[in-house]
């Protein structure tokens, strides 16, 4: 049995062949490197991935390690599959080959057993399906049949889903102006965030959004290049200044970037934005509860489920009227319902004539809540796509292809 | 049958409290038998070590004395390891602390009314610990060299440092007036820490106390203590807040010298009243390691853990003169070693919970 978890069990340190021979001296079938880079690739190629098999887990993007992770698992041949939102930062592409390729697995002989958020892939790839809702089974496992994703989503959210729908509220005010930004693989010639507009940053993991997140927050120092937000240049400043800026930050690693797990919810509302004297936010409990976190101020931030440590980030970076919120990957991983006020947040901000620049894996999601959508593509972004979205224009940008 | 640990997601608060207890416990258990072994009776043993150390008032004045560095080592160690910092030098920081501290003592303290002359060497004691701290701390915070070996090998660099000065030359601090046995020269009476009464126990007490308190609000009130949590607890998390993670290591660690410094400067001017070898190598560095531990790093529980060992160490003395059984001075730093032992095993099972799990044969993972 393998298990393929969530959060990545790779070790940073080592190169993607020994983190697959890791797993195979605990089965007693020690092999050398270049039979097992053979092995990787091979299983790379059925799969329709690729990957560097040299490379260091910590040079690699977070959609990398997910494709490792599943590679790793795979290559123990196992009866029993057990997959934790495996697909979660692959594109629609990538996750179809991956489905086909559990599918394969299936027909085989072995039992899959996907845990996923993402309705569609129930639909596409599940022989019989159970749903979860608050640790309570709510449908026992029974076959998919004629269940449609709207009839699962129904299932899933209880009540079912407060409409979201985006109608543009764009002022024209620039918020954010880029240009002839270098970072890295990054190249923008020119980019824009208007006030009370929601940008969609999409693209398969690894185009250069993860240096557009950075040097927006200036964790990163461009190589050339300006970024303005509310007129001032914000390129190499140092990040502490990033509140006092007006950049909201809700990063793509939340877990182990934006919460301190060993302190507490309201300490955690502090991050960023202590002065010399400490005194515990009174108000934290109410704006706790304000977002309906599950848990309490003096609680450590680690005893949160994933859905309230992202809402947690979310109520503190959103206070105190930011000009622009850098979103990257806000909603992954998280239970419909948090997703959902994360969501519904992210738009109210924008509403009240804030910028948000979403940076998301996820078309779907995008179509949803953007005004405007730029493609990542080996470092470059695309033209604007302006609704109503072209959903196989923008797919096919997402592949580089005209 | 397969034990398990799985790590707990939320403390109980009582689990601070109850770990020390715990740990002691185990350590007097292990001990017993040890005592056991070698023909001792354990009982009487620990009965006479309780009745040295805190039913008199000889007794407990003396163990407070011992105390009174302790809770300043611990603090030093303590304020580290917190952040996972391990200066384990304290021992070399209060031997230079004692230097500096002494220096002031004999140079600048007879032109100075009491409060000062008492004050400006233990302001140079401090001083002295962060000195002797720097090259780690700086190390440690911009080359990312490994604290615990530099802040261990300076110790011994410290520790013959001060032997040199006594034992090894016509220095500033050796008495020059007195033939025989070398000695370190006398501070200035006015820089002494005043005794209470007939008793062991000075002054010196109070300071470490108002030292523990200023310490715990450092750490609760200030940005400072934020900072140093955060950068402890997750240095991705600090450089997202924008947090200087080199400067706040730094700073924890010098911090941390200073204590241990300050500890020396407590040890002049409180018992010792010279730059004594003899009296200054106790090990009182080290220990605070223990201290440290045993208190979860609490400053309140450091004051606690304190005085605990320092009755314990206060007992060694008294267990060799018991009636009857001359049970080894050794005895109390054996017990000092195992309470560590298990304090550091009980903070496994603070974090995680053990959890025995029945299953089949076993399955290919």
């Amino acid at each position: 049995m393998t298990l393929v978890q969530q959060h990545f069990a790779l070790v940073p340190t080592m190169i993607a062949v020994d983190n697959l021979l890791l797993f195979r001296a605990q089965r007693n079938r020690r092999t050398s490197r270049v039979t097992a880079a053979a092995d990787l690739k091979a299983l790379a190629s059925r799969l329709g991935f690729e990957i560097d098999v040299t490379a260091t887990v910590a040079a690699m993007s977070v959609g990398e390690r997910q494709r490792l992770e599943l590679l790793r698992a795979l290559d123990a041949d196992p009866e029993v599959l057990l997959l934790d939102e495996p697909t979660a930062v692959l594109t629609d592409a990538e996750a179809d080959r991956f489905l086909a390729v559990i599918r394969r697995l299936a027909e085989d002989g072995r039992a899959v057993v996907l845990i996923t958020h993402r309705l569609r892939e129930v639909v596409v790839a599940a022989d019989r399906v159970a749903v979860l809702r608050n640790g309570i089974v709510v449908s026992p496992p029974a076959p998919v049949g004629s269940r449609t994703r709207a009839t699962l989503a129904h299932e899933m959210v209880g009540a079912g889903l407060p409409p979201v729908g985006r109608t543009s509220t764009s002022t024209g005010r620039r918020v954010v102006e880029i240009t002839d930004l270098r970072a890295g693989r990054l190249t923008v010639d020119r980019l824009v965030v208007n006030a009370g507009e929601v940008l969609g940053v999409a693209g398969v993991d690894g185009n250069g959004q993860a240096e557009l997140e950075l040097a927006l927050t200036s964790l990163v120092t461009p190589d050339s290049g300006t970024i303005e937000v509310g007129g001032a240049d914000v390129c190499g400043l140092h990040p502490r200044q990033r509140v006092a800026c007006g950049i909201a930050y809700i990063p793509s690693d939340r877990a182990a970037r934006a919460l301190v797990g060993s302190m507490r919810c309201d300490d955690n509302l502090a991050l960023g934005r202590t002065t010399w004297r400490i005194r515990r936010d009174p108000s934290a409990g109410a704006r706790m509860a304000a977002w309906s976190i599950k848990g309490a101020p003096h609680h450590l931030a680690r005893s949160l489920s994933g859905g309230n440590a992202q809402k947690l980030v979310a109520a503190r970076e959103l206070h105190g009227d930011p000009r622009v919120v850098v979103a990257c990957q806000p909603t992954r991983g998280l239970d419909p319902a948090a997703a959902t006020q994360l969501r519904q947040s992210l738009l109210a901000f924008a509403d009240r004539g804030g910028a948000v620049l979403w940076i998301a894996a996820e078309l779907d999601e995008l179509l949803e809540v953007a005004d405007r959508i730029v493609v990542a593509f080996h470092g470059r972004l695309s033209e604007s796509f302006l609704p109503p979205f072209d959903r196989r224009s923008v797919g096919l940008a997402l592949g580089g292809g005209e | 049958m397969q034990v398990r640990l799985e790590r707990r997601r939320q403390q109980k608060w009582w689990y601070a409290a109850v770990t020390p207890v715990v740990a002691v416990l185990g350590a007097l258990l292990a001990g017993a038998v040890f005592l056991a072994i070698e023909g001792f009776a354990p009982l009487t043993v620990y009965r006479a070590l309780v009745e040295a150390s805190f039913t008199t008032d000889f007794g407990i004045t003396d163990s407070l004395a011992n105390a009174t560095p302790l809770v300043l080592t611990g603090l030093a160690a303590g304020v580290a390891f917190r952040m996972n910092l391990f200066n384990i030098g304290a021992e070399g920081q209060l031997y230079v602390g004692a230097i500096f501290g002494s220096w002031a003592g004999i140079a600048v303290a007879p032109e100075l009314p009491g409060v000062l002359a008492v004050a400006v060497v233990l302001v140079c004691s401090a001083l002295g610990g962060v000195v002797w701290a720097l090259p780690m701390a700086a190390f440690r915070a911009y080359l990312g060299t490994s604290e615990i070996i530099t802040s261990l090998m300076l110790s011994f660099v410290a520790l013959y440092l001060m032997r040199y000065l006594i034992f090894g030359s016509g220095s500033y601090w050796r008495d020059p007036e007195v033939t025989n046995f070398p000695q370190g020269k006398k501070i200035a009476a006015s820089a002494e820490l005043p005794y209470f009464g007939q008793y062991q126990t000075h002054l010196g007490l109070v300071v470490v106390v108002a030292v523990a308190v200023l310490i715990w609000a450092l750490i609760r009130f200030t940005s400072v203590g934020y900072d140093m949590n955060v950068v402890g607890s997750s240095p991705a998390a600090a450089r997202y807040a924008g947090i200087p993670a080199g400067r706040v290591v730094l700073v924890a660690l010098l911090l941390s010298g200073a204590l241990g410094g300050l500890a020396g400067g407590v040890e002049v001017a409180g018992r010792a009243h010279a730059l004594d070898p003899n009296g200054l190598e106790l090990g009182l560095g080290y220990s605070g390691i223990v201290v440290a531990a045993l208190a979860r790093y609490n400053p309140f529980g450091i004051i606690v853990v304190a005085v605990l060992l320092g009755g314990l160490r206060n007992a060694g003395l008294a267990l060799q003169s018991l009636p009857g059984e001359r049970v080894p001075v050794e005895v109390s730093l054996m017990l000092q070693g195992a309470i560590l032992l298990f304090a550091i095993g009980a903070e496994v099972f603070v974090r995680n919970r053990l959890r025995i799990v029945r299953r089949g044969p076993a399955v290919a993972t």
